[in-house]
């Protein structure tokens, strides 16, 4: 967890807080960026929020490698549950091997440097996976699974 | 890691200040339920233009949270992170942002009212205003927001991952709430508004930069007690008062005061009682409550952790208890340094 202390709406411009979040949980995990395989993100489909999202992620993984998909474009914004479904969703992703898609992603955004997984589900066998929620004020969440040893 | 009590920032009708002001008013003239904080009081802690910015409840939280961090001679941020617990957030803002709606429909509906209508509006402007940049938690919970709030930064800090933490609650007086309440059976306890915080810090920092250390938090732990939702229990077994002396090293007959969360509401209070019956028995240590002179609000309980520190409790280490309707309470040992 960490926050912006930047602005009672907008996320810090270079998503600073939300780099420090994913490194944090990196850390406490002990992986190194490389080991993680997907990124369900916080995803709002505001163009803002979204690139800004994108900027951090790249920040912390490099581009283009890691799959990134907003569970939001199929549910919507579930407000206060949503941090607790994506997380769920995740958990699923990597027990099903299964990334779920980016409902309705027709037209990538330039800035958005990485695979969302548009519309269709795609099969796809991850060990570690990060849930990213963000909130008004510049709070930022990073949860990063493990898929369970069989 | 011990956790230790550095500043205490308050912002209630009649009393403004840190540990000078608080103990000043604990001495005497307390803090009273039922009223507003003066107008012209929160003026002098919030300028002009952050006062527009603001919403009363958020400039609450802002002077409150100044205050503590001035107390406790923080003069950066760093290292720090805020938990702000609040039983209804600024419904003030809500209420308003809903009516707009109401009356105009969507064309009534105020962008600049919408990011108050969620419940860590106070955490994100105050921790902008402070500069706290490690986390910000907002806690939802009746009666015991702010007393779970303290208990986690003291969770946070033992645990290694923060340095320091500024902790409390913040509620404002709503004619909504106290009619919602009195229908469900809690209408007779004294309901009350204000801010106050806690600077909770890791010793070692603490110590580092001299700081005057207040008390140390030896204990916390919050538990749930079946009760269903706005009502109370019938178990009088507190599992969270004997982990917040195991915690602390402590035995029963080692508290020499207690600082309940009784505010009048008459159910509650009897089951509050049972609770310290129960785990202190056979020991029966005085008990104090804040809430009965300040009123019932997010700030009491970070209040009575202030209080405890301060000396009030003289006579050994105090309890700080709250249970809440609905079952959640929460036990923190305060000794002094």
């Amino acid at each position: 967890m960490t926050t912006d202390a930047f602005h009672v709406t907008s996320p810090h411009p270079a998503g600073e807080g939300m780099v420090r979040a994913m490194r944090a949980a990196l850390e406490r995990g002990r992986l190194a960026p490389g080991a993680v395989g997907y990124a369900n993100a916080h995803g709002t489909a505001t163009p803002q929020n979204d690139r800004i999202e994108a900027r951090a992620l790249r920040e912390v993984f490099g581009e283009g490698r890691l799959l990134v998909s907003s569970t939001k474009s199929m549910i919507g914004h579930t407000m206060a549950a949503a941090g607790a479904l994506e997380a769920v969703a995740t958990v699923q992703a990597l027990g099903h091997e299964v990334i779920p898609p980016t409902a309705n992603h027709t037209t990538p955004d330039p800035e958005v440097a990485f695979d969302c997984v548009p519309r269709v589900a795609r099969e796809a066998a991850v060990e570690f996976a990060i849930s990213n929620s963000f909130g008004f004020g510049g709070q930022n969440v990073t949860l990063l699974f493990g898929r369970a040893e069989r | 890691m011990r956790v230790v009590l550095t500043g205490v920032g308050v912002v209630t009708p009649g009393v403004a200040g840190g540990r000078v002001e608080l103990a000043a008013a604990l001495r005497g003239h307390a803090p009273r339920g039922g009223s507003r904080v003066a107008a012209d009081a929160l003026a002098s802690l919030i300028a002009g233009d952050e006062a527009r910015r603001l919403s009363r409840v958020c400039q609450l939280a802002v002077a409150a949270g100044r205050l503590a961090l001035a107390d406790a001679g923080r003069a950066g941020a760093d290292g720090l992170g805020m938990i702000v617990g609040t039983e209804f957030g600024d419904l003030a803002s809500t209420l308003t942002f809903v009516d707009g709606y109401l009356r105009r429909g969507p064309q009534g509906l105020s962008a600049l009212l919408f990011p108050n209508t969620v419940m860590n509006a106070m955490a994100a402007t105050a921790t902008i205003a402070v500069g706290a940049r490690e986390l910000s938690l907002t806690l939802n919970a009746p009666t015991v927001a702010g007393d779970l709030a303290v208990a986690r930064a003291a969770s946070l800090i033992r645990a290694g991952r923060l340095e320091a933490a500024l902790a409390g609650g913040v509620d404002e007086l709503d004619p909504l709430v106290d009619e919602v309440l009195g229908a469900m059976g809690a209408g007779d306890e004294l309901r009350g508004e204000g801010a106050a915080f806690v600077v909770l810090e890791a010793e070692d920092a603490a110590r580092a930069r001299g700081a005057r250390v207040l008390g140390e938090l030896a204990g916390a732990a919050s538990r749930a007690l079946p009760a269903r939702v706005g009502g109370v229990g019938r178990r009088a077994t507190s599992r969270a008062i004997g982990a917040a002396l195991e915690q602390a090293r402590l035995g029963t007959g080692d508290i020499g005061h207690v600082f309940t969360s009784a505010s009048g509401d008459g159910q509650r209070n009897r089951w509050e009682e049972a609770l310290l019956e129960a785990a202190l028995a056979p020991h029966r240590p005085p008990r104090t409550s804040l809430a009965t002179r300040v009123g019932r609000h997010a700030g009491a309980g970070p209040l009575a952790v202030a209080a405890a520190a301060l000396g009030a409790a003289a006579s050994g280490p105090a309890l700080v208890h709250a249970v809440a309707r609905g079952g959640t309470h929460v036990a923190m040992i305060v000794r002094r340094p």
